[in-house]
């Protein structure tokens, strides 16, 4: 435990500092979201917050059209073809 | 219970996380071999009690696979009980609310139960999410209130509205909420290339309407 706390740089009692979670945070979402911004400054914790968000709403969205569009084709399947289509997609 | 007490967590995580996670992060994420490298770094410290998710599977091909076989399985079973039940007590949304469940909880099933949002999920769809014993869990200490406390307002609200938007992290202080927003995103993504991909290969297909998928032997 003692070892723990001689590491951590800034803080004399052991508590993590807002700007290491702010510092980590940040490098932590945008490696997550380093495909969709390119690497421009991301300059606060908020907006990294605002984005997580917004990502993560649009990402239900999207599940839940892929939801409606899978249940649809399900119908309209038969069983045979599905069966294909199963087989053709796991092999993909 | 002591040993993976969730209200150790908070301090627990910030205690060495935060130190090993730029490390571990530049790991996990870039590397292929990240989550041997976050298992090493848990076996020299001896205090860590649970291997952090790595997010390098939800990319493979492999767990792909095993999700989309997974969820093709549900898929029929939805198939079949909405083809018994009442035909006309299923709409389009409710067909598509049942989709969505099966692909969520076979993504849960996926992770493992190594991630709050995974298992929450597997629980939530059984039991209402009220259900569960969330008094079992105590207030962490006063070293994570006293850090919260100096976090701008705005932080917090934004915080916490992303707590509510990942299943069953909405008490979940900001470093192990951060960890688990992380996976989850990761997971989501995976479900969306994998539930793509089976509409795509559905849709080429085409179709006509036929009953025998429901009750034909696959």
């Amino acid at each position: 435990m003692s070892s723990r706390r001689s590491r951590s740089r800034q803080s004399s009692s052991g508590r993590i500092t807002d700007q290491q979670i702010d510092d980590l945070m940040s490098k932590l979402q945008s490696l997550l979201h380093e495909a969709r911004h390119g690497s421009h400054d991301r300059a606060s914790a908020a907006k990294v917050l605002q984005d997580t968000c917004s990502y993560i709403r649009s990402l239900h969205r999207e599940v839940d059209d892929l939801s409606e569009r899978l249940s649809e084709l399900l119908d309209a399947a038969g069983a045979s073809s599905a069966q294909a289509a199963i087989i053709r997609s796991l092999l993909m | 219970m002591e040993d993976m007490g969730d209200w150790n967590l908070a301090g627990y995580l910030k205690g060495f996380w935060w130190e090993e996670s730029s490390l571990r992060l530049g790991m996990t994420i870039s590397n292929g071999d990240g989550d041997s490298a976050a298992k090493d770094g848990g076996r020299e410290r001896k205090r860590k009690r649970r291997a952090e998710p790595s997010l390098v599977k939800w990319k493979t091909e492999g767990e792909q696979k095993t999700y989309s076989s997974k969820l093709i399985e549900a898929l029929r079973r939805v198939r079949g009980s909405s083809a018994a039940g009442a035909a006309s007590a299923t709409t389009d949304h409710s067909r598509g609310r049942a989709v969505r469940e099966a692909a969520d909880r076979a993504l849960a099933a996926a992770a493992r139960g190594r991630t709050r949002w995974s298992r929450a999920i597997l629980c939530g769809r059984t039991l209402k999410r009220r259900v569960l014993p969330r008094a079992g869990r105590p207030k962490p200490v006063g070293r994570a209130r006293a850090a919260e406390r100096s976090k701008p307002p705005a932080l917090k609200t934004k915080a916490r509205v992303l707590g509510r938007l990942v299943p069953g992290c909405r008490k979940l202080p900001l470093p192990s909420l951060l960890e688990e927003v992380s996976d989850y995103i990761a997971a989501l993504e995976m479900q969306v290339r994998a539930m793509s991909a089976i509409a795509e290969a559905l849709s080429a297909v085409g179709g006509a309407p036929s009953a025998a998928l429901a009750e034909g032997p696959m």
